[in-house]
């Protein structure tokens, strides 16, 4: 596990805290035939030198694999997001580290990049250009030109019904419009991993649905995909497996009927709470 | 995919999405573009003849022959009158002279001499023009009509005209001297819209992050957003100085250059690392802000950050040479000045772009260091930009109380002190107050007054009056200021005919205005972003730069330092005023003729040179032992136990 930090003296009280509860964990073996593995993932924000630091995500382990739905479920505040933002590289862990699609997020950043689709609340798209042009744009910083370019833009457009407003500029368009737009961001390179945040967050009945719809395609067609929510009943419709989080803290990873049996309880929202309140008590 | 592929990709997006921002647009092509022309036809240099037409001119004429009589009669809207000479013509008595030499009968040139800074005088000269040229025209024709050789009746070989107007006459032109900063201004305005966009206009919109997930650098997406930022300023520039060009086609135009081809080349070329430089400030500062407000809050302490370095071109006696090159942002704007009047030299020239160039790379690269830190780059660390907000009120106070000093010149006293006090320092004190969300409640004058808060705040004042009268003795010691210095501050006190009145307008009116916006406000903003001691220090230093001496500068940096210091230990703010009214009141009282004290042992003791370190010591004793006596708390109080208190 790697356990190098960039940090100040001011936190090396909280990292050996920190450091000394993720050394008793239990090593994961067979890491390699997992598409995505978070070891040991914490994240300590700090404010300034003096600052001891806020830890926001502790110790969190998972592993997921091809073709696999996980949802990382909490209420806001758990550190769902920072976790993603973690695996998606926007944040470097404190300590610990993750594998995404074979790379590794501290020493092969980009690569990790070139492998995903991140979306989230936080990646929305420049409402000056219009759907074609932003998929022209991020298609060429993954490395596209020419006619493989424009065949990819092509697809994406078609794939997602976009062809009434491809040219229109996203400023012009809808919230459910935009959102397609952003999806086929996500989809344009052909990332064997998804990771989403919250995706239905600011969607209504209808886009939250297609969003729904778009997640079970993209596990029929072998992705992996990662995706935080604090709906339980998306979790439970979508995930295959669910991880628990709350306080920074993975509390639990299973499917539903595994964290049913652990916890006793038939209702996603009641183990959610049991298992909250066994991690607190 | 290389670099250079990836860097041209994210340029190409971010120069398309800034394009299609009418406000980009407007800032970086239509402002600059037509900013002179339109200045030009608002001052109404465009059409000077538009003045009344019936308007009478006073025309001096020196000499006396045909020709003159000829030039009179032709001219009915002037006034004659005998004598000429430039200074008549300077005070406005005449708009106008004609001095015409003649080699016995014969006219061989007539000169005509006016102001062109005058729209009368200029006026004036377009029309004595015109007569000059029908009176020559006729002359002419007389004597190819009569093949008469009559000496008298010829025309004058040359007619010159001397303009008396102040750009023209030393090797200083006035368009040169503002024209360099113009440039800059818009430069910054320009590049200003397009970092603010880039930056916390992306965070605000969600956008930076869709970014930093795709396989790029972070250092790759920032440079594509600083080479944005750079050619937005550049094509600024460009479109400034083809407005220039422009306006200088105008007739009566007051542009003084020779706007020929090579010298607009010359400053696109000089412009280019000033915009490179300019881009580079921009992108580290605005990288800091989290919203558009907030970065909108840095642009006024850094445009005055950057223009007054290129204000530094008005001064004529700023020569351009390998040392003044070297000066960041006043390099480019002398060198611009000195292209206008065809004297930079290459050596100068080439010290110029590479410094700044080099400037240019360091700032980028603290802008790499800085967002290379993840919270920084997404914007999570960021203050409020109090700090900025406090800088820039600052600065505009001091620029502002500099700038009115000379109108006020003749003004009496009371209004020469309480004018500037009250316009530029208690306003921008209760706007900066409200704009950092501090109000002039109940809550300054702290916990609960006691009467030792006001013996503590007594020999602060004292201690004070003796620490800085000791270390300004000492410094003249080191740097004596002119005769002139010590004159007016004499004559400063003395002027006032009551002792009360002095105490009132010299001691207590700037103590209140000068807390109020230094110790409540500039002290309280900045430590919302720096330690106790880098706020104490800050603040002390806007407050000496308020005093505007050099000789003044560092007794008023350690009244500030004191001052500060006596704010943050008590938390009250009331003691402040009342301390540097009482330091203020002791010089007076020593001072002032009417004054019991005055010429007293006590004031010869304050004035003795010989007694300067004692004076520096013994304040200093009363201002560390006081507060320990009475408040139970040293002055200077350690570290970890001063962040307790405050």
């Amino acid at each position: 596990m790697t356990q190098d930090y960039d940090g100040s003296t001011a936190l090396d009280a909280t990292l050996d805290a920190v450091s000394s509860e993720a050394k008793r964990r239990p090593a994961i073996d067979g890491l390699d035939s997992f598409s995505v593995m978070a070891i040991g993932l914490t994240k300590i924000f700090q404010r300034g030198e003096r600052d001891e630091g806020l830890v926001a995500v502790q110790d969190v382990s998972f592993a997921c694999s091809k073709g696999e739905v996980f949802g990382l479920l909490g209420p806001n505040g758990a550190g769902k997001t920072t976790t993603l933002r973690m695996l998606s590289t926007v944040l470097r862990p404190t300590i610990g580290t993750a594998r995404v699609a074979g790379s590794d997020v501290r020493r092969a950043p980009q690569h990790v990049r070139a492998s995903i689709g991140f979306l989230s609340g936080n990646t929305r798209l420049y409402p000056r250009l219009s759907v074609r042009e932003t998929l022209e744009f991020f298609g060429r910083l993954h490395g596209f030109d020419g006619s493989e370019l424009e065949g990819r833009v092509q697809h994406v457009i078609q794939a997602l019904d976009m062809h009434d407003y491809a040219d229109r500029r996203l400023e012009k368009l809808s919230t459910g419009m935009a959102q397609k737009a952003n999806i086929g961001r996500t989809l344009l390179h052909d990332p064997p991993v998804l990771i989403l945040d919250e995706p239905t967050s600011g969607l209504d009945v209808l886009g939250a649905a297609a969003m729904i719809d778009f997640v079970a395609e993209m596990r029929e067609r072998g992705k992996t995909v990662i995706f935080s929510t604090h709906i339980l009943s998306e979790a439970e419709r979508l995930c295959d497996r669910i991880g628990i989080l709350n306080n920074g803290r993975l509390h639990a990873v299973g499917s539903l009927d595994e964290l049913r049996h652990r916890t006793g309880e038939d209702y996603l929202d009641q183990i959610f709470m049991s298992l909250v309140r066994e991690a607190q008590g | 995919m290389g670099f250079f592929t990836r860097l041209r990709v994210l340029v190409v997006k971010e120069l398309r999405d800034l394009a299609r921002d009418r406000k980009v647009f407007y800032a970086a092509i239509l402002l600059p573009a037509l900013i002179f022309p339109m200045l030009l036809a608002l001052t109404g240099r465009l059409t000077p003849t538009e003045l009344d037409s019936n308007l009478v001119l006073r025309i001096g004429v020196i000499g006396h022959g045909p020709a003159i009589d000829e030039i009179v009669l032709e001219a009915p809207w002037a006034n004659w009158a005998a004598g000429g000479d430039e200074e008549r013509i300077r005070s406005g008595e005449l708009d106008a002279a004609i001095l015409a030499d003649y080699s016995g009968k014969r006219l061989t040139n007539l000169r005509v001499i006016y102001d062109k800074s005058s729209p009368t005088s200029a006026l004036a000269a377009e029309r004595l023009g015109v007569v000059i040229e029908r009176v020559r025209d006729r002359a002419r024709r007389r004597a190819l009509d009569a093949s008469l050789v009559d000496a008298a009746a010829l025309p004058p070989r040359e007619v010159v005209y001397h303009d008396l107007a102040a750009w023209v006459r030393g090797d200083a032109p006035k368009s040169p001297q503002f024209l360099p900063s113009m440039i800059m201004l818009m430069m910054l305005a320009a590049a200003a819209f397009a970092a603010i966009d880039l930056f916390p206009g992306e965070r605000e919109r969600g956008t930076l992050e869709t970014l930093l997930v795709q396989p790029i650098r972070a250092e790759e997406a920032l440079l594509g957003k600083y080479v944005a930022v750079f050619l937005i300023g550049y094509v600024a520039v460009l479109a400034n100085i083809a407005g220039i060009a422009l306006a200088s086609t105008f007739e009566a135009s007051p542009i003084e250059i020779p706007l020929t081809l090579p010298c607009i080349l010359g400053a696109a070329v000089i412009t280019l690392p000033a915009s490179a430089l300019v881009a580079a400030i921009l992108v580290r500062v605005v990288a800091r802000a989290k919203s558009v407000r907030e970065a909108q809050h840095y642009l006024l302490p850094l445009t005055l950050f950057n223009m007054i370095p290129a204000l530094l071109a008005a001064a004529p006696e700023l020569r351009f040479d390998a040392f003044t090159a070297c000066l960041p942002m006043a390099g480019p704007a002398l060198a611009l000045r000195e292209l206008a009047l065809a004297k930079a030299d290459l050596l100068s020239l080439l010290m110029m772009g590479v410094t700044t160039f080099l400037y240019c790379a360091l700032v980028l690269q603290g802008a790499l260091k800085y967002l290379a830190n993840e919270e920084s780059l997404l914007g999570e660390d960021s203050g409020e930009g109090k700090s900025a907000r406090v800088l820039g009120v600052a600065l505009f106070a001091i620029l502002a109380t500099y700038v009115c000093g000379p109108f006020l010149q003749d003004a009496p006293l009371p209004l020469k002190v309480l004018v500037p006090l009250g316009l530029f320092t208690c306003l921008p004190a209760l706007w900066l107050g409200k704009s950092i969300g501090l109000g002039l409640d109940l809550r300054m004058f702290g916990r609960r007054t006691r009467a030792r808060s006001w013996i503590v705040a007594l020999s602060t004042g004292i201690g004070l009056a003796l620490l800085v009268s000791g270390v300004a003795a000492l410094q003249r010691r080191v740097i004596a200021p002119p005769a002139a210095f010590d004159e007016a501050s004499l004559a400063l006190l003395t002027s006032l005919p009551s002792l009360p009145l002095a105490l009132l307008i010299l001691a207590v009116a700037p103590a209140i205005a000068e807390e109020l916006l230094y110790r409540r406000f500039v002290l309280h903003g900045l430590r919302s972003d720096f330690d106790r001691t880098r706020a104490i220090v800050f603040s002390a230093a806007l407050f000496a730069m308020h005093h505007l001496s050099v000789f003044r500068l560092l007794p008023s940096f350690l009244a500030g330092v004191v001052l500060g210091r006596l704010v943050l230990r008590t938390h009250r703010f009331w003691l402040a005023p009342v301390a540097h009214a009482t330091s203020n009141a002791t010089m007076i009282l020593l001072a002032h003729p009417d004054s019991p004290l005055a010429g007293g042992l006590i004031a010869r003791a304050f004035g003795a040179d010989e007694l300067a370190l004692g004076r520096m010591l013994l304040g200093a004793a009363i201002l560390v032992v006081t507060p320990w006596i009475f408040e139970r708390r040293p002055l200077w109080t350690p570290g970890r136990v001063a962040s307790q208190l405050d």
